[in-house]
């Protein structure tokens, strides 16, 4: 889990249990897409063709290990679309916990 | 390949970089916002075309139904448009749109395609939906050009061919944005030929893009550490969820929102490097190109000379062909020697005849000049 109901409370967002798990599942199937989006942002066709193969195969430990090896600031990516999402979610902090 | 639309000049690749920067980057909240700068940097024509973009704000807890509807107004001609205001309805996309007409403009209003809502909030809108809905309004802004170009109704163009250049301009604004072309969405107005690649058909597979940022997500540190922060933030205040203080708050969302500009900044100096690559590979393989057709120039080169004649052979052929070529002029200057001889034998006696007559004439001329003294002078005595 990426998001807590405390970092929701830090942010003036307090929302019941059953609020605060739907708006934390929302928030990582969100950033889930968007990191798949950038990963595949950073690779060429060729590359993608594999990913998608091992995707197809549902091989997780190779999947993951073929981003290590060719997306080399995944890393990098992940953490930013985290900032971008939470930043979001300051932003529309009122909005939520209205 | 694109095609530019009549007047239209095309967006510098730096504005249109920028463009697809801020696409990568848009949100709900900000979405109209950016609309709303992209649009004045599409170039009046000299019909001045007037666009507007109505409020698309979103009802909270809407079902998803709900379609803000956005004017487009269209210059009205004069010699083919009736004076009275009035209105038409018509399907556009199996919705109700209407045609509005007065007297001093057409103003097609038309619903954007419905958003989804969850949990009574407005669900920020997937890349895949942003492109869509700026495919949707890149088409309108493009009909609208298109229409004051060709002086045809909006109502028929609107009916016609709006559906083919959303498809078009949608296409296009992915593959610009998958191969990091800057001839992005103006240029892509009116592409002849576009199509979508596996890789762009996958990324518009929402449950793919998920497994593969959830992977993602499993395997890089940052969540694990803002997992942990997560939970020393509530080790450190130890308080209940309803006690933060409002500074804190504050505070906190001053940080997020800091935080994610920085972000969303390198994020977009990721796109712009991509892109660059991209652009220098293109160029590389540009280069390839041309040493292949150098080379392929060459080796042609190289076979016509090997079945020109060469050496020795070569020598003899230059002799033979200046030889043939003073034969030709010698016999050239005698016949022109030959034609000037006869032609003055023929032409003696005429000028002999004309230098008689010229003397005789002269003569003549003469007796009358001293016949007219004579007379002057006996009429002065």
């Amino acid at each position: 889990m990426i998001l807590y109901k405390e970092i929701l409370a830090s942010l003036g967002i307090n929302l019941d249990d059953e609020k605060s798990a739907a708006l934390i599942q929302h928030f990582e199937e969100t950033l889930q897409e968007r990191v798949g989006t950038e990963i595949f942002e950073a690779l060429d066709d060729d590359q993608a063709s594999k990913l998608i193969t091992l995707q197809q195969g549902d091989d997780m430990k190779a999947t993951a290990e073929f981003i290590k090896q060719n997306v080399p600031d995944y890393e990098s990516i992940v953490k930013d679309e985290t900032d971008i999402l939470l930043g979001e979610l300051a932003d529309d902090a009122d909005a939520l916990a209205a | 390949m694109t095609e530019q639309l009549g007047n239209i000049p095309p967006a510098s690749p730096d504005d249109l970089q920028a463009f697809e920067n801020k696409i990568n980057n848009l949100d709900s909240r900000s979405f109209e916002t950016e609309i709303q700068d992209f649009l004045p940097a599409i170039p009046a024509t000299s019909a001045e075309v007037h666009v507007s973009v109505g409020s698309s704000t979103p009802t909270a807890g809407s079902t998803g139904e709900a379609a803000p509807a956005h004017a487009y107004s269209l210059p009205e001609e004069p010699s083919t448009t009736p004076a009275a205001a009035s209105t038409e309805k018509f399907d556009w996309f199996d919705k109700p749109a209407t045609l509005s007409r007065t007297a001093s403009e057409t103003v097609v209003t038309a619903p954007l395609p419905a958003q989804s809502h969850e949990g009574g909030r407005h669900r920020a809108p997937r890349r895949r939906g942003v492109l869509a809905r700026i495919g949707d309004l890149g088409a309108k802004v493009s009909a609208t050009l298109q229409e004051t170009q060709d002086r045809r109704s909006a109502r028929d163009y609107v009916a016609d061919k709006l559906e083919g250049a959303e498809a078009k301009v949608r296409a296009g604004a992915k593959i610009a944005k998958e191969t990091g072309e800057t001839t992005m969405i103006l240029a892509s107005f009116g592409a002849s030929e576009v199509h979508e690649s596996m890789k762009t058909a996958w990324k518009n597979n929402k449950g793919k893009l998920k497994t593969a940022g959830k992977i993602a997500l499993g395997v890089a540190v940052a969540p694990i550490v803002l997992g942990v922060e997560g939970a020393k933030l509530a080790a450190r205040t130890g308080q209940e969820a309803s006690r933060f203080t409002s500074e804190q708050i504050t505070a906190t969302r001053i940080s997020f929102r800091k935080r994610g500009l920085e972000a969303a900044q390198r994020k977009e100096h990721r796109a712009e490097e991509r892109a660059q690559n991209i652009r220098t590979e293109r160029a590389a393989q540009g280069a390839d190109l041309r040493t292949v057709q150098q080379q392929e120039l060459q080796a042609l080169q190289a076979k016509q000379a090997r079945k020109a004649p060469s050496g020795r052979r070569a020598i003899i052929t230059a002799a033979k062909q200046e030889a043939k070529i003073n034969l030709m002029q010698a016999e050239h200057a005698l016949e022109l020697d030959d034609f000037n001889s006869q032609t003055r034998e023929k032409v003696a006696p005429h000028y002999a005849r004309a230098n008689h007559i010229a003397t005789k004439n002269a003569r003549r001329q003469s007796n009358l000049t001293a016949l007219r003294m004579k007379a002057a002078k006996r009429k002065a005595a």
